[in-house]
């Protein structure tokens, strides 16, 4: 009882900080068609603005985390602007290609700035659990399973019932019909831009406190909210949550439950991708948007 | 005139010549997953550079550092190119598995080669190499030295547990725990293996409360040990001792991990704090431990783990073996290497031939404890400064 209690409480919290990871990702691909390689390292530098405060000032990373998600907004904004605006007609290698040398610009100015030592913030109640007896909550993996909840009910919120969201709906299901419509479509592609990197600064906040850190972070970040999306069905959004419980429940169950599963569990995403691509070609959900 | 335009070119060639530096390979993990080990590394040699403000017997010295990403694959590749580069010195890489890799592209030319990294054994490979200087207690060493202190503080039959990672350091590790632990009257009631970047060890920590060990042993490094440890926390795993190798050591684990590094064992051939006394005929290059720390907190802004320490003190008897030698003369640096004696920041610094590894230096490391944010040497006897305490 106590395996299977454990095993659900983890396999649930690790679902929500993936869903926290991946979201974003979905949006910005689902609304502007383009695979943003910049998303795993927005990830990296939000956990290290989480991290230096704290080491330098003992500023709790949940307090740092509102001014990180707004800086975060509009450096995302930014970077399609001034980036990104001008080559949405061009091919998505190109388009690839662009967003993926900026990532690794980035990334060698985090090692530049901070070499590759590994961090990590330590607030107390990121290494404290709720003792339920026969098992128990980690308080960090909650609040990042509190924190996707809250921040995913607030994009579904605004997408469904705000002007700016349904034009974000509108671009993503139909680029002509919205321009027809009157939507602004650059602004609103600034608009997903920055909203899909403030989901993804938020996820690397919570990693700060729950795993090390380092300038290298972005990279398995960006891979594992591929493999999300793409489970889950590109473009959608409660495919993107669907797969990342998926994943999270498939990682947890065989580390728990098939001998030295620990050894194994990163390699159940792939396996699980493959076997959904074959069954699911566009994805447990279906492909929302044509790439 | 031709013969003085001839004599002007030769002179200006001679002269060229003369100013060559002379070039060591340092080949590291500057990316990757040993990424914190090979940052070491790369501080270790520019401070030991430092220290002979850049030149050896008057004549410059430069270091070819190479990134091999924390890949064998890589770690081949760079040795290769430095071999192909004609370098007939070298020191790094950091991880085992790097030096493992490294190993068939180095028997092309056997440059010598200050090891400073691979707990785990290469002896069987190059051991007996009379070009390999092994800077570094080797996994059985730390393995012995942690079995050893556990049977000071467990009484016999005791249960222990071991998790180890995927990789060449938990695999190779793992056979020593067991010979030694085993020899150590103690038994082994669990062994549960990790994949190296697993996120979520809450399964295996599971699998090893049932086993109720009186001590777990955790053959993992890097970053794999800072999420384990914490993990371990938060599962208030009621284990007595914790164990690891010389991570516990590292200022960055300790701060990746805040008040979940009490009570931790770790085993290192340096240990911050201890009162090693220099050397006295060179004292510049290898100053008392507690003046060599402040050099390097002053140059990198953070005190030294037992990685830089080590990193350090293989490029600086590098170094001094070319002071001595007068230069480039690989047979005489060879030599110079054989009979050098000198106090480091990791003890006594001389080669002999210990096992099946012809040079070998450093393989008594020391067993400490984490107790209020200080190391307490906890064995061997004669150098412990308290008793180790069980985890409340």
């Amino acid at each position: 009882m106590t395996l299977y209690l454990q095993f659900l409480i983890d396999a649930i919290l690790l679902s929500g900080i993936y869903a926290l990871m991946s979201l974003g990702l979905s949006l910005s691909l689902g609304v502007t068609r383009i695979l943003n390689f910049t998303h795993g390292e927005a990830v990296m530098l939000a956990a290290y603005g989480a991290f230096w405060p704290f080491f330098l000032f003992g500023t709790d990373p949940l307090l740092a985390l509102p001014v990180i998600i707004v800086l975060a907004f509009l450096a995302g904004a930014g970077l399609f602007r001034f980036f990104l605006q001008d080559m949405i007609k061009v091919p998505h290698f190109n388009q690839i290609l662009l967003t993926f040398g900026i990532a690794l610009v980035l990334q060698n100015i985090a090692v530049i700035l901070w070499h590759g030592d590994l961090r990590s913030a330590t607030p107390d109640y990121a290494l404290e659990a709720i003792d339920l007896g026969v098992a128990f909550i980690p308080v960090g993996r909650l609040i990042g399973f509190g924190l996707a909840v809250v921040l995913s009910g607030a994009l579904f919120v605004w997408l469904r019932y705000t002007f700016a969201g349904r034009a974000v709906r509108a671009l993503a299901e139909h680029r002509d019909a919205a321009a027809l419509m009157g939507i602004d479509i650059l602004k609103t592609y600034r608009l997903s831009f920055g909203i899909s990197t403030a989901l993804a600064a938020a996820s690397g906040v919570i990693l700060s406190m729950i795993s090390p850190i380092s300038p290298f972070l972005g990279l398995s970040a960006l891979i594992k909210s591929i493999e999300i999306i793409v489970l889950g069905g590109i473009g959608s959004l409660v495919g993107t949550i669907l797969g990342a419980l998926i994943l999270g429940v498939a990682e947890t169950a065989v580390a728990y439950f098939v001998p030295d599963g620990s050894g194994w569990a990163p390699g159940v995403g792939f396996s699980l991708l493959f076997l959904i691509l074959i069954l699911r070609p566009r994805g447990v959900r279906g492909q929302a948007v044509e790439i | 005139m031709i013969s003085a335009a001839w004599l002007a070119v030769s002179v200006a060639g001679g002269a060229a010549r003369a100013e060559e530096p002379i070039k060591i390979g340092a080949a590291y993990e500057l990316s990757g997953h040993f990424v914190s080990f090979g940052a070491a590394g790369k501080r270790g040699v520019e401070l030991a550079l430092e220290a002979f403000h850049g030149k050896v017997a008057g004549k410059p010295v430069e270091v070819v550092f190479k990134d091999n990403r924390s890949d064998a694959q890589t770690a081949a590749s760079t040795m290769n190119e430095l071999i192909q580069d004609k370098i007939k010195y070298l020191v790094g890489p950091a991880s085992s598995v790097s030096i493992a890799a490294s190993i068939p592209a180095w028997r092309q030319a056997k440059p010598i080669w200050v090891a400073s990294g691979a707990t785990t054994a290469i002896e069987e490979q190059i051991g007996q190499e009379p070009n390999l200087y092994h800077i570094y207690p080797y996994t059985y060493d730390y393995q012995r030295a942690t079995a050893a202190a556990l049977k000071a503080i467990l009484p016999p039959g005791a249960p222990i547990a071991v998790i180890y990672a995927d990789d060449n350091y938990g695999r190779a590790s793992l056979k020593s725990v067991q010979k030694y632990v085993t020899e150590a009257g103690l038994k082994i009631v669990a062994e549960e293996l990790i994949r190296p970047g697993s996120s979520d060890l809450n399964p295996t920590l599971t699998k090893i409360r049932v086993a109720r060990p009186q001590a777990l042993i955790n053959l993992v490094q890097a970053a794999d040990l800072i999420t384990l440890t914490k993990q371990i926390q938060i599962a208030r795993l009621k284990v007595p001792y914790l164990v690891s190798g010389g991570d516990v050591g590292s200022p960055e684990w300790q701060q990746s991990v805040g008040d979940a590094q009490e009570g931790w064992i770790g085993v290192t051939p340096f240990a911050l704090g201890a009162k090693r006394i220099g050397d006295k005929k060179r004292a510049d290059i290898f100053p008392p431990q507690d003046e060599w720390e402040k050099r390097f907190e002053k140059k990198f802004g953070a005190p030294p783990n037992w990685n830089d320490a080590a990193h350090y003190t293989a490029a600086a008897m590098l170094l001094l073996a070319l002071d001595e030698a007068d230069g480039d003369n690989p047979e005489k640096v060879s030599a110079a290497l054989n009979s050098m004696d000198v106090q480091t920041p990791m003890g006594r610094g001389r080669f002999e031939k210990i096992n099946k590894t012809l040079h070998q230096s450093f393989s008594d490391p020391l067993v400490f404890q984490r107790q209020g944010g200080h190391n307490v040497v906890i064995y061997p006897k004669d150098a412990a400064t308290g008793p180790a305490k069980p985890r409340s």
